[in-house]
Formats: structure tokens, sequence, C-alpha cells
């Protein structure tokens, strides 16, 4: 079946409740029939027998079985089959009608049956008395076996492409001179055998175009063009091919076909299209692994579990972009969590399913395969693997190397200056700060509130800075939706509460206390954290639970209990107040201050489309907050000082002895020391010079998720026991091979399911590997050929077309493997192969005899796909920017390879659209090449190729160094130049003369008007682009 | 092995010429310049098709998307029992039903309501224009679906599923009848801000690209890409190239004979060059008279946009369009709800709807008119309705929340019985319990009228045949006229 599910929609239809598992349900104990009422067999035979007979027995009874009409296994011509039922439980409990599946089913709610039209109301209502009166039934008849049919593993295995991997030998055949390499052998057996002769090569210039098309999709420079024609040497087409095979081109064009094949797209789709800016990593580590010849098993096992195999790696993180690239909801809720959580597994296992095994296991989603020996069952096993698997975005420092070397080197220039540090604290640090303690500041007079001075401070959107009064300022972006985030360190115990002061502000647009054009804020939620500073065994994080003390003034509706209510849509305001400054309090429920000292988080939260805070400052207490709103407050430092200095005093050790906690001291005391200040000072200008790792954010794969149920029929409704992580069974060798790709190498169980997973698909020996490595070269032909040895690359199961040529793709599989899944000696084989030189002649006793060329004995012609058209019309205008990875762009009129315009759900690029780019949303082997007026409409009229030809001829001009108005032989040589960089070959003289005729045509009309006598050659090269030899290859 | 593609040889050579040329909709066009009288299917890879399968009512289709989805008890489902229990607890509400959380308490239609037509239809005031046509549609008061939420319900009204992928109606009809103008393509969706789920909707899914809707954007100056010459560039020029290149592509195609896209290519720039004239002409609205366009409120700037747009989609129909979407916008002004889902009255039900009523009635029913007047309706299939119904129960005090447990629609013309009424919800209009439709079932119905059979429609796609309707889908034949 298929990519999408047969749908968990399922459940409205009727198949639902029928199409059992028979064996589960149990015929209750059997009354004595005999003995039924009179008045009940009546009602029976009059009301429900004849319409069971007229309604149901046509799909649902043993003749329709017999017939073979019989649908969804469901028998309701005896009492046992009425009683068993489907899966969803007994067609018929007698006395239950909520339980009667029958009864729900006659009146369409949820199963609509019979499906020719829903029956009368007096009809349902007799089932529904009838069942209510106990299900009087007389049919004794013994229950046919209208078994489902059993997924037969064993035989699965059998399937062509489920088998291990066979060893072929190439055939022998006659005509051994026109073989060039083995690929040949397997070709022309099969001509042979049909009375069919190949053609012979195709022209250099044909090949030359159909090679760098086919392995670089763009075309080959006039330059290229010139070496390879003057190259006589027999080896000049290997040659050729070998630089193709090295040019990084390679990897942006087969790159593109991979993406095609696990729906890369760089947002969400549904709701907003949310956008992925780290996806586009993927999208590099593709292209790159191309061009790297990464053995294309450690390609699948890093796309499948990178994060787990080499967590620091650059690639293999970026690799983990695969199974996370699929649509996702933007708007989930409560209702709709758990179905989009199995949708998305869905699209995962869907991916990996027809993107990597060529198989359509999204068909067992609700039951098993209906062709494929793929179980329900091992569906659920597969999902099992991913089950703790969920899209994440990880931070990653793409050079811990360089990272590492530049931290040494800073170290080692920090050095000295924390060396002059410590001999001031040890040195001349003590006795300053001896003296200052016997001072008149340090005997601060006592205050409920102590200011606080912030360590860091940031917001999301706006900027904030701290004065010497410890007020914070916004400034900057000052929009709706901010968070700031405040931390302050303090030696104060016993703290009990904060103050937030909100002052108005004269700088602020509407006069503060907030940042809004009014002057609001809403204080949405107002949370503390506290860390311990010097960390010790016992010492942990606490989040502090607060409770609202007293605002001096609360907006109706918006109290201060708000703002730490857990509700993000709710808060603290001051609307009808505004203008001026305001306070609130809020409580500690447990005191906070650890040993050596405590950090503490701030984090003010402005959500709910309201503003944030223009000015504010914030203290602590040890006393009553909630009492306190206007009392007074002191200046952090000294307090913190003389704390310090009185907790070692108590230990009884000199200051000097602790490192830490005298550096601590003098953070402090910097504020009442200039020499303190500056010695500080040089470490800080040091630190700001630490280095910092440019740390790339890639969307990828990451831990979480929960567990995976076994559901019934697909549905989240009805789960049944935790599935266990497994695989498709009949891909394995046997079944013991299940269990034995769940230990790792050191004989342990692997740590994660979706290492196991990997492994499975690339274990040729046990798992899926013979599989995995079919199908990749399967498509590897599909590409080269227009199509593929099996002409259904995402479908190698039975409903899959059947190779042409299963030998030569057994060979090829065998050759992948042996080369240690290299894709570069494949496509080495197959383009330097006669059957791929060959040239497009067509013989009309071939065409009786084959006329779909399945035995491949001329060359198609291929369409090139949308961006090998953009590309080659950048390349044709010269302004093709070959610039390599990073973020794409959605303009269209960009310089780069279409491989790098950003693939967003909902805003597809109109001209890569319309020459069929697929949609990103499932596996895409084979790409549609439909002929549609809107394609010619963008090339006679698209801004885009016009730019082109003006380009072109620009390119021509000044490439031949010909100004203006160009006739008679240099405009010959114009358009020569022009038609060969299009088309890679040189016109014949009846094309030139009747380019030249249309350029003089042009010219002509153009008169003295220079500009247009110049477009006169641009209109020719647009022609050019028009013509079905640019956009097809032969 | 070549047993099969001898079978295909049988085949009459025009319609496997036309099957491997993968056209898109100049396929009907093309035909008919090829002198094939008859529609074959139009893409590799699908099983050929002969239709209709019986005979048509409808041949063509206009679906009037209330985007954001209006409520049924504020528009087309009277409900004196929610009317009277105004403010009481609403019975078996389920608060987690839609997006937000609702309050369980009865949030009576703040509208005026009243019987219209001999049909004695309840209509609330919200639509004075269309009550006057109410003998002319036909309800369905039981629609019910699965997602709760704006872009997966619009693609599973759309395309059968709530998940991306699938072809939405539009492009089967495309896919399976063509276009009827060879100048104009099939399937043609109108927009003012794109809704929720944007292409998705109209996407042509795995189908060949060929089927996806042509999409008009209201705030765009030109409609449609690419159809103006470049500048400078005169007919006579542009004709004087296309004959170089017709001659060129003709001799190209010539020593490829095997390849018939080659052949269709050299029909496709003709038919793109045609269009250039073609589509500019269909959209012209200043061909109208003064009259039609009072009558459909073009200047009215409280409707003008969906004016517009329904009166181009006249045009377009009579041109032989086959399914047209409009995609209701938010017009001039309209309350709270945001530009994408105009119908989406979380906050407040009575200003929110009032200002889509204004922008939407008065060109809804000018449409049904002008299609009457013109004796178009008969064979024309309009249907009204948005992604899901609302909740009966309120949200925060004014405001309704989504519900796609029961929901109206209706439709008008192309054989859908008139004056008819199918379906119902329960007393207070939440859930639908009498003769429920799922969409599924509208589909068959749809495709039947248009002389289809829903389950012979396919299309084979990764190793399966799939239809619109999956595996559901039931052909409503009460609703048949």
């Amino acid at each position: 079946m298929s990519a999408m599910p047969c749908s968990a929609r399922l459940a409205n239809n009727c198949v639902r409740l029928l199409l059992g598992l028979v064996g589960g349900g149990i015929v209750a104990a059997t009354p004595a029939w005999a003995d039924l009422p009179p008045e009940q067999l009546a009602f029976f035979e009059s009301k429900i027998r004849p319409v069971l007979l007229q309604h149901c027995y046509e799909c649902h009874s043993a003749e329709a079985l017999k017939g073979g009409r019989l649908k969804a296994e469901l028998l309701l011509d005896s009492r046992a089959g009425m009683a068993k039922g489907g899966e969803s439980g007994p067609a018929v409990v007698a006395g239950k009608k909520e339980e009667s599946l029958l009864l729900a089913a006659l009146k369409y709610d949820g199963y609509e049956m019979p499906p020719s039209g829903k029956l009368p109301d007096e009809v349902i209502g007799d089932f529904e008395k009838w069942i209510e009166m106990g299900a009087p039934d007389p049919r004794d008849e013994p229950l046919a076996d209208a078994g489902p049919r059993e997924i037969d593993v064993a035989a699965g295995r059998n399937h062509w492409s489920y088998r291990r991997l066979a060893a072929v030998s190439p055939p022998a055949v006659a005509n051994m001179a026109w073989v060039r390499n083995d690929v040949d052998r397997f070709i022309l057996a099969k001509q042979e055998a049909a009375g069919i002769t190949p053609n012979a090569e195709a022209g250099k210039e044909k090949l030359l175009r159909r090679v760098t098309f086919g392995l670089t999709g763009l075309p080959p420079t006039p330059g290229e063009r010139q070496l390879f024609m003057a190259d006589t040497s027999p080896a000049a087409y290997e040659k050729l091919v070998d630089r193709l095979l090295a040019s990084p081109r390679y990897g942006e064009r087969w790159g593109r076909h991979w993406l095609d094949a696990v729906r890369f797209a760089e947002s969400g789709g549904y709701e907003f299209d949310g956008d992925r800016p780290g996806a586009h990593h993927y999208r590099d580590f593709v292209i790159r692994a191309f061009n790297d010849d990464m053995p294309y098993d450690r390609f699948l096992q890093l796309q499948i579990a990178g994060d787990l195999i080499d967590p620091a790696s650059y690639d293999a993180i970026s690799a983990t972009g695969f199974f996370v690239a699929g649509p996702y909801p933007g708007q989930i809720t409560m209702k709709t969590a758990e179905p989009i959580r199995y949708d998305q597994l869905d699209d995962m296992v869907q991916a990996l399913g027809s993107g990597v095994l060529g198989m359509t296991i999204g068909c067992a989603r609700c039951h098993d395969h209906k062709y494929d020996a793929i179980s329900h069952r091992d569906y659920y096993a597969m999902i099992a693997c991913l089950g703790n698997t969920v899209h994440t975005t990880v931070a990653l420092d793409p050079n811990p190397e360089a990272t590492k070397l530049a931290r040494a080197e800073w170290e080692a220039m920090r050095a000295p200056v924390v060396a002059v540090l410590d001999r001031f604290r040890t040195g001349e640090f003590p006795a300053r700060l001896e003296k200052w303690l016997a001072s008149d500041i340090a005997a601060q007079a006592p205050a409920p509130w102590l200011l606080l001075d912030p360590d860091t401070l940031t917001a999301a959107r706006a900027t904030l800075t701290a004065d010497a009064e410890d007020v914070v300022v916004a400034s900057g972006k000052l929009e709706p939706n901010d968070t700031y985030t405040l931390s302050f360190s303090t030696q104060q115990k016993q703290l009990t509460g904060l103050r937030l002061e909100a002052f108005a502000s004269a700088a602020a647009p509407g006069g503060g206390p907030g940042v809004g054009q009014d002057g609001s804020f809403q204080l949405s939620e107002l949370k503390v954290t506290a860390d311990p500073l010097m960390p010790a065994a016992g010492r942990k994080q606490v989040k502090v639970k607060l409770q609202p003390g007293v605002a001096t003034f609360e907006e109706n509706g918006f109290e201060l209990a708000k703002a730490v209510d857990g509700n993000t849509n709710t808060g603290w305001s001051v609307d009808g107040q505004l203008g001026k400054d305001h306070a609130a309090t809020f409580a500690f429920e447990n005191p906070v201050g650890f040993e050596g000292g405590t950090k503490i988080k701030v984090e003010l939260t402005f959500q709910a489309n309201q503003h944030g805070l223009a000015r504010f400052r914030l203290a602590a207490t040890s006393g009553m907050p909630a009492a306190m709103v206007d009392g007074s407050a002191v200046p952090q430092a000294a307090r913190e000082i003389v704390s310090i200095v009185e907790a070692v005093r108590a230990a009884g050790k000199p200051l000097v002895d602790d490192a830490a906690v005298s550096r601590e001291a003098m953070r402090w005391f910097r504020k009442f020391d200039t020499d303190t200040d500056r010695v500080l000072a040089t470490l800080d200008a040091v630190d700001t010079r630490q280095p910092k790792p440019a740390l790339l954010s890639i969307y990828g794969t990451g831990k979480g998720g929960s567990d995976v149920y076994l559901l019934k029929r697909g549905e989240v409704a009805r789960k049944g026991d935790k599935a266990a992580a497994g695989f498709v069974r009949s891909t394995l060798a046997a079944d013991a091979a299940e269990q034995e790709l769940f230990v790792g190498t050191d004989n342990k169980p692997v740590a994660h399911p979706r290492l196991a997973l990997a492994e499975y698909i690339t274990n040729v020996n046990g798992g899926a590997g013979p599989l995995a490595a079919r199908v990749i070269v399967n498509r590897l032909w599909h590409h080269h050929f227009g199509r593929g040895i099996t002409a259904t690359p995402n479908d190698l199961g039975t409903q899959g077309e059947a190779p042409t040529h299963p030998e030569l793709l057994e060979w090829l599989a065998g050759r992948l493997v042996e080369g240690n899944w290299g894709l570069k000696q494949i496509h080495r084989l197959i383009v330097t192969s006669a059957v791929y030189r060959q040239a497009g002649t067509i013989p009309e006793s071939h065409r009786v005899k084959d006329p779909d060329n399945l035995l491949l004995w001329h060359r198609r012609p291929i369409r090139l796909e949308g961006e090998s058209i953009r590309d080659a019309l950048l390349m044709a205008a010269g302004t093709l920017d070959t610039k390599m990875y990073g973020p794409g762009t959605l303009d269209v009129s960009s310089p780069r390879r279409s491989v790098y315009l950003t693939v967003k759900r909902s805003q597809p690029v109109p001209f890569l659209q319309v020459f069929d780019q697929p949609e990103p949303v499932l596996s895409v082997g084979s790409r549609g090449t439909a002929t549609v007026p809107t394609q010619s409409l963008a090339m006679m009229n698209s801004p885009f190729v016009r730019t082109a030809a003006e380009g072109l001829a620009k390119r021509a001009r000044d490439t031949i160094g010909i100004g203006s108005s160009p006739t008679g032989i240099a405009g010959d040589a114009l358009i020569d130049y022009c038609f060969t960089v299009v088309l890679s070959r040189q016109p014949k003289p009846t094309e030139l003369a009747r380019f030249t005729s249309l350029l003089t045509a042009r010219e002509q009309a153009a008169g003295s008007d220079q500009k247009k006598r110049d477009l006169a050659l641009a209109d020719v090269c647009h022609l050019m682009f028009c013509l079905n030899e640019f956009v097809y290859v032969d | 092995m070549l047993g099969s593609n001898l079978g295909e040889l049988l085949l009459p050579a025009r319609r496997r010429f036309l099957r491997d040329a993968g056209l898109g909709f100049g396929s009907l066009a093309l035909a008919s310049l090829l002198g094939d009288a008859g529609h074959a299917a139009t893409s590799a890879g699908s099983s050929p098709l002969t239709l209709p399968h019986h005979a048509p009512k409808a041949k063509r289709v206009i679906w009037l998307f209330m985007t954001g989805a209006p409520s049924q008890i504020d528009t087309w489902d009277y409900k004196p029992e929610l009317q009277a229990r105004a403010g009481q607890p609403l019975p078996d509400a389920d608060k987690k039903l839609g997006f937000f959380e609702t309050s369980g308490t009865c949030l009576a239609s703040p509208f005026k309501w009243a019987q219209h037509g001999s049909s004695g239809t309840w209509v609330s005031d919200l639509f004075p224009h269309l009550a006057q046509h109410v003998d002319d549609m036909c309800f369905i008061h039981s629609m019910h679906l699965k997602a709760n939420n704006h872009a997966p319900a619009a693609m599973e009204l759309m395309c059968g599923l709530n998940r991306p992928g699938m072809p939405s109606m539009g492009a089967w009809l495309d896919y399976g009848l063509g276009s009827a103008n060879e100048n104009l393509p099939a399937f043609v969706v109108m927009h003012e801000r794109k809704p929720r789920g944007d292409d998705q909707i109209w996407s042509a899914g795995f189908l060949p690209k060929s089927h996806q809707a042509l999409a008009i954007d209201a705030r765009r100056k030109e409609a449609i890409d690419n159809l103006a010459r470049r500048a400078g560039q005169s007919d006579a020029a542009q004709r004087a190239e296309l004959d170089l290149l017709h001659a060129l592509n003709a001799e190209h195609a010539a020593e490829r004979p095997s390849q018939a896209d080659l052949q269709a290519r050299l029909a496709s720039f003709e038919l793109a060059y045609r269009m250039q004239s073609a589509a500019p002409e269909a959209i012209d609205l200043t061909q109208e008279s003064k009259l039609t366009h009072e009558l459909y409120g073009t200047s009215d700037p409280k409707c003008q946009v969906f004016a517009k747009q329904c009166l181009t989609a006249r045009r377009l129909l009579e041109r032989g369009v086959r399914f047209i979407q409009i995609f209701a916008g938010k017009n001039a002004g309209g309350d709270g709800a945001v530009d994408d889902v105009p119908w989406d009255g979380h906050v407040n039900i009575e200003t929110n709807h009032r200002s889509c009523g204004l922008s939407t009635d008065r060109p809804a029913a000018a449409l049904l008119a002008d299609l009457k007047a013109r004796g178009m309706l008969n064979d024309t299939l309009v249907i009204w309705g948005g992604e899901f119904g609302r909740t009966s129960d309120s949200q925060g005090s004014k405001g309704r929340d989504h519900n796609p447990q029961g929901f109206t629609i209706w439709m008008a013309g192309g054989g859908a019985k008139p004056g008819f009424h199918y379906g119902a919800t329960d007393p207070f209009g939440y859930k639908a319990i009498e003769n429920k439709v799922h969409v599924n079932d509208l589909h068959a119905t749809m495709l039947h009228l248009l002389g289809i059979d829903h389950e012979k429609l396919t299309y084979r796609h990764n190793g399966r045949a799939y239809r619109l309707t999956d595996v559901g889908g039931r052909v409503i034949h009460d609703v048949i006229a």
C-alpha cells in the first residue's frame, strides 16, 4: 500500500469494525436456544433474519466467504459469528446495546452499514429491541474459518528485495565488442535474447552534455567542451568522469536527489509553517557526504543515530536532521498532542521506509500490510525504536579543536594577570580592607531592603543596562512579549522576599513605568531561582516559590497574584495609574541563602502581547516583605563585605587563605578602593577576550518523547501493550537476528534502540542491509537513465514494479557493499558503460519489439529538473555563484545554485514548482515531468529568464570583444558562442542562418536606438533558452 | 516481461501519446487539437479513466470557503433550546473540545432569527441577501470531521485527510475531468491573505504537478504569473519568435519520435501564447455591466474584495473552469480575528460574525442570482461552508471556540435538492446526531453529481491506488434532486 496511511480515519468506516483479528472473541456460554420463547423466536424470524439476509449476507456470510466476497472477515450468518464480531469487539452483545457494534453501524454512528444507505429508523429500532431482549438467535451453524491472512515472515524473506545478497556473475554475451564493462553484459544478454541490438556510442558533444548534467546538474562550460573535444586519447571520457566526480558540484546535484527522498524542508508546514533556522545543516551534511564519498552505510547510520554515535561531531549532529525533516503542526492542544505524536513517528518511519528501504511501511500502521510481509507488530516495533526521539536544536561547536587551542592561548595570556591579582590579594588587599572596616562607610546604618546590584542582565528583545543606583533601564527594541533575566550574588542568609520598584521614566515612550505607548506594562510571571555561589555537597539549586505581597496599585483583574500564578496569559499591571513610580513585594515561601553565598536569578516575563518595564530596581530583604513596600534601602557592597568578613572571622581563619572567598570580597571592595578596582579591571579586560566558539544551532534529532504503544487500528484511543523496539522481521536473515541487533560490539545491550536501528538498516548479514543497498543503487540508476531498474524507486515491495534487470541490480548492490559502500564507484561503473553512452537512434523494428525501451537499446532524452534549468540559466548568464553551504534564501533571483534556495513548505519557489519540484511532505523517488503552459509562460515571460538572456548576450559581447551592433560575420560569431554556451554544441549552418536572420531583423527594427540594438542579441539568447534541446538532455 | 507492454501497444495511439506526454491542464485542449474526441488519463502511472461514469448533473463547482469557520448556531442552524438556556450549563460540554478552553456555559446566539422562503428556513440576520435564496439551497446540518484546528481541518475538508500530502479535490477533478477551456486551467483558487495551511490545502499532492491550482491573490496586481509579455515586446515580435521556436522544436522532436512530451511542449508554447490574451480577458471585470457590479457590490468597501472574487469566478466558470475555491478574506475591516482566518470568532462572536457577514453576504447572494439568471445554476454546484463549526458554550464571555463535531454547509444548484435540510445537530447545536455526514461523504456526493464514481477515480502512487475519499465515503442520495 502506501506512504500515506489508509489513515486513522478508517474509524469512520465499516472496514474498521469488521477487519478483525479472529480468535480474540469468545463465544458466550450457549444458552438453551431450543428453549427460546416462541414470541422471541418469531421476532427474530420476522424482524431480524430478513434484514440480515437482505442487507448483510451478501458480504458477511459463509456463502460470501466461499464466493470470495467476504468483507473484512466478519460473519453475520450465525450466532457465533455475531458474538465474535471484529477486532472492535463483538458485533452483538446480548442485552447490551451500547456494546453492540452492529447497532452502532446500523445507526451510522462511527461505522456506516449497510453501505448502500441507512436503514429506516423502525428497522434499527427492531434491532435495538432485539438486543435488549437478549438477542435471541436460533442460528446454531458452526463458525466458518474466515481468519485473516497471517503474515508469513519466513515466506516474506524470499521476496526478491528482502533476500540476502546473492553472488551474481555477469552473463556471457555474443557481441563482446559492444561491451565496455560488466554492466553491459547484463543489458546485452537480455537484448540478445529478444533479438535486439543496442545503439553505438553517442557523439562526443552529446556524451559531454549528458554526463556533465548527469553528475553535476550543470552544463559543461565552453572551455570544458574545448578541452574534451581536443582530447583524442582513448581514456578522454574516463578522465572527464573522474573530473566530474571530484567536482563539488557533484554533491550539490546528488544531494538534491537525496533531499527528495527524505522530504527535506526548512519549515514545519501546517499552521504558520514556522521556520527551522538550523535545518540547512542537514542539507550541507548531505552535500558534503556525497562529495566526500562517505560510505553509504555510514551515511545512513549518522542520519539515524548521529547524535548517539558521535555527539561532538558537526557531521554526525547535522545528519540527524533526517528524522525530523517532516512537517509538524505549529499548534498543539491537549486533545491533539498524542495523535500528533504518533503522526510524527509515522512520518519518521515512513521516511525511513520509503527513502532508505523502498518499503511502504506506513501501510502497517492500522493493520498488517495487505501485500508485503510487514506486520502491524513490526510497524510498532520500528516506531518503538524512535519512541524516545524528538526534534531539537543542538548548539554545537563545529570546530572544537580550534576552540580548545584558542582557549589555551587565552589561558596562557591570562595566567600572569591572575598572578598579579593574587599578589595584590595576599599583599596589599588585607591591610586596605582592615582600614576600610574601621571607617564609617563600613558601619552602614541598617535598612530593611538591600538594593541588588546585577552581575548579569539580558533581555530577549530590549537592551538592559544598570546605573550606579542599581536601576535597570530598558532601551533598544521596546517590543511586547519580552523576557528580562537578571542575576545577583549575595552573602545574605535567610532572605525572605523581594521588592520590585517600577519607576516612571521621562525617556520611556509613554513616560513609564512600562515601555508601552501609554506607559503600560504587564508582568506575566516573576520567577526566582537560587544557586550556591560556592558549590559543595548538599547545596542544590532551589526554585523559589513566591507569594504575592503588597503592590502600590493593582489594576482590576490584573492583581499582583497573577504575576506568580504560573500562567503567562495573566499578570500584574497598573493601568489607571501610569506615569508614576510603583512598587510591589513578593515573599519567599522558604528563606533563601546558602553557606558561602547565593546566586539569585530573577526572570521577569511580559507575555500576552504586553510590554515590559522601562526603569526598575530589585531589592531583597530578611524581614517581612509584605509590610515594607516603601521601606528604605541600602546598596549591597558594604553589607556584603561585612558579611564575608564576619563569616571568615567566625571560622577563625585569615581572609586570604580562601582564594575564592577573598576574591568575592575584592569584587565588592572595588567600589570603595581604586587600586583594587584597577587590579580587577585588568582581569576584566582579559576576560572579555575569552574565546567563545561560534556555536551553530543545528536542527536535528534528540532524546525525549515517551514509550510507544501498539495502537489497534492505529487509533490512540485504543492502546494495546507497550511496543518493544524491533524491526521488520521479513527483512532479517532469521528471527534471531532481531535480538542480536540489540547487542552492541561490546556484547552489552545497546544504549539506545536507535543505535540498533542504525545497525539493522546497514547490516548485510542479519539486517536489512541488502535491501538498503538495492534501493540506493536503483536510485542511482533511476537518475542516470530516467527510469530505475525497478521503476518504483520508493517501493521494492510486491506492489512495486518488478525489476527489468534483477541480476544487474543484485550485482550492483553486491559491488556497492564489497566496495565499502562507496557510491562514486557505482556512478563510475554506470556512466562509463556502453549502455549509458549509447546514441538515441531508434530503429523501427526495435520500437515494435520494445516500445518502452525497457531493454535499454537506445538513450531516451531526460527532461532537466527545475533546479538544473535554473542553474543552467544562471551559468549561461555567467552569474552563477558557486558559494557552498550555509543559510539559504527564498529569493529566486539569488545567484546561488537552486539546492541552496530555502525550502519553505508554504512558499514553494514558483519557478521550481512549475517544473515539478515535489512537495516536501513525503519521500519522493521519481519526480514528475509534466508539460504545462505555465512552464512555457515562465520561459517566455518571466523576468528571471529574461535577465539570464540579457546576461548571456552581454557575456558573449564581453567575451568576444565585440561592442555593439554586430552584423554579418561578427553576428555569426556571437550567435555561435551563445548557442554553444546554451546547448554545448555548435549550431548547424541552417540553425545559424535562422538565428542570424532573427538577429538582423531585430536590429533593423531597433533602428538607431543603440540600447534596443543591444537587446536584439538578448532576444536571440532568450529564444535559445526556449528550445526543447535546452531542457532535454539526449 | 514485454507482455504488458505489448498490451500497451494496442492502446489507441493518441491516448498513449497523451499519457506519455504527461500533459497538464491543456490536456483536453491538446486532445482536441489532435482531434481526439475522448478524454484520456493524463499522466503516466494512472489507470486509464473513462469519464464520466454516469450522466453528470453538475459540470462545475464553486466552493465559497468561509475561512476561519463560521458558527453553525449563529448562521443556519437555529436552536431555540440554546437561546432559552443561555447562561446555564451546556449538557455534556467538553471544555477541551476546541483549541482553547471553553466555559461549559450556553451562549445564546446574539443574532435575530427569522424564517425565510417557502421552505421556512431559519436564517440569522447575518445574511439578509442570502436569506432570499434559501429555497435554492440544500443544507447539511450534520457535517463533522476530526481535526480541531484550521490547517489540518482545511486539509481534511479539501483533501480528505487531516495531514499534508494528499491532492485536493480540485486537483482530483482536474486529473479526472480536465479543463473545458483550452486556454484556462481547470482548478482555480482565490484568496486574500493565504488561509492557514497555504498551498498545502490546494496542492496536487502526489498527482502530477500540472493538476495544482492556479492561485489568484486578491492583493496582487498581476493575478497570474508571467502572463504579461516582456516590456517592449510586440505581439508580432513574439509571434515571429514563437514561429521560429516552433520550427526548431519541431525538428528536434521529429528526430526523437518516441518522446511524446517533446510534441507536447510544442503545443504548450502555443497554449501559453493564447493564455496571454485569454486569461486577462477572463478576469477583466471592466467587461461587466454597471448593474452587475452593483449586484455584487464591487464598489462597496465592506465587501468589495469578495465581490470582485465572486464576479471573477463567475466569468471563469462561464469559460469552462471546472473548480473554483474562494477563501473569504478579511476585506477592508472586520473585528478581532486574524486576517487569515476571518470567521474565527474566539473573542466576540457577534462583532466578528457581523463583519464577516457584511463582507460576504451580498456577493455570495449575487453569485447565486447571477448564475441563475444566466441559466448556469442548474449545472453549477455552489458550496458554502468553513473548516468546522463553533462551540455552543462560550469561550470567555462572548466568543466561541472551534467545534469539529457538528456544523452546517449548504449547496445550491448542480443537482443539489433545493429548499432541503439534511441531518441535524442536538438541541444545542453542539454535535451532529442525525444522518451524520463526514467530509468523505460530501466528496463522494460531490463527485457523484459530477458524474464520477468516487471509488473509481483513482491514482496509483507508492504501490497503492489512492482516491479522494480514501477508504470511506458514501453518496448521500437524499440530498440529490
